[in-house]
């Protein structure tokens, strides 16, 4: 499985995804899963993951960039439903594979947007209201973010966030995993990708963060301890 | 990994004069505060190789770690408990356990350690 993350951030738009594969008895950790669409819009993909490379080489070829991302959102539809209905006409719609894009630009007015869309509703393309969207396995990434996250977070912060959000994932579901990978981009910034060096120090510093309350579970007994314990 | 079985004392207050009591033995221990439901949560834990003279240290001038120094000047029901190891090395393992167990606020990062020790917190 796969956790991408996309978010608004009051100076860009951040997006991030972990890099596994898994089958039943393999795992890879070298997935890309967010690529770049144009200089201010990118898309992740979560699903079976050789359809979804075929799928996106063979949607991305001929899109418009210059329109926006609401546009481009609409071009993702019709090309994603037609190749869908192409690739699968054999199969009734419950039993074809499913894929989810997280498609994040800027708007001819440049506002950043995060859509989703995914393929059991033929791409129709889904507008976040909250300000960041998860697909993938967003359980722990949504609950985070809805605790965590603000409309006037800046870009480093989202981040860092982001990072959060994928290595607590990580750590509680074993689909998730693999080196994470991060990209920023905004309406005047070309879309560019965070070192890994700096993505080990946000996780680092996120090591510090995520457990910090954990002492008030566990209180001193004040019926333990001798009054002269021995070495 | 390695079990070790060691002996905790009772929740002490801590001032100078039950500190002075101690041995001047090398041991961990913890520092816990009052709360406002009348438990005591743990904010500091630490090993030294003289208990007696890092405790005190504590409660000085001369503390060095700036948060702690402002936590233990202002007016709380602070407590520790102790508990006498001699060697060095499992001194930082089970002060490196603590840590990990109560992530306790006042320590600025995670203690040092190679040694796979695992003791009894109680």
């Amino acid at each position: 499985m796969t956790l991408v993350i996309g978010l608004k951030a009051k100076d860009g738009i951040v997006i991030a995804s972990d890099s596994k594969a898994s089958s039943e008895i393999t795992s890879n950790n070298t997935v890309q899963k967010v690529f770049k669409l144009g200089e201010h819009s990118a898309v992740g993909i979560a699903g079976d993951g050789g359809l979804a490379m075929y799928f996106l080489d063979q949607v991305k070829s001929g899109l418009n960039h210059g329109t926006g991302v609401l546009d481009l959102a609409e071009q993702i539809r019709i090309k994603g439903k037609e190749k869908f209905n192409d690739f699968f006409e054999h199969l009734v719609p419950d039993k074809r594979p499913a894929l989810s894009l997280l498609l994040a630009g800027y708007t001819t007015d440049n506002k950043p947007e995060v859509y989703t869309l995914n393929s059991r509703d033929n791409f129709v393309p889904r507008k976040s209201v909250t300000g960041f969207e998860c697909i993938g396995v967003p359980y722990i990434a949504d609950y985070l973010l809805n605790r965590l996250y603000e409309a006037e977070i800046k870009v480093d912060a989202g981040e860092e966030l982001c990072v959060l959000c994928i290595q607590e994932t990580g750590e509680q579901d074993a689909s998730v995993g693999g080196p994470t990978r991060v990209f920023t981009f905004s309406a005047t910034k070309n879309f560019q990708e965070v070192l890994s060096a700096d993505i080990e120090k946000l996780k680092e510093k996120n090591n510090q963060f995520q457990v910090r309350q954990k002492s008030r579970f566990y209180p001193e007994d004040p019926n333990t301890g001798s009054d002269n314990p021995a070495g | 990994m390695a079990k070790m079985q060691i002996e905790w004392s009772k929740l002490i207050p801590l001032k100078k004069e039950n500190i002075q009591e101690l041995p001047t033995s090398g041991g961990v221990y913890r520092l816990s505060k009052k709360s406002e439901d009348g438990k005591y949560y743990v904010f500091f834990v630490g090993s030294a190789e003289d208990l007696k003279n890092k405790l005190l240290t504590h409660l000085s001038e001369k503390e060095p770690n700036v948060r702690l120094k402002q936590l233990l000047s202002q007016p709380g029901d602070f407590v520790f408990r102790y508990a006498i190891v001699a060697e060095r090395s499992a001194q930082q393992a089970i002060e490196k356990q603590m840590y990990r167990h109560y992530i306790p606020e006042y320590n600025p990062e995670e203690p040092k350690s190679s040694l796979d020790i695992e003791a009894n917190l109680n």
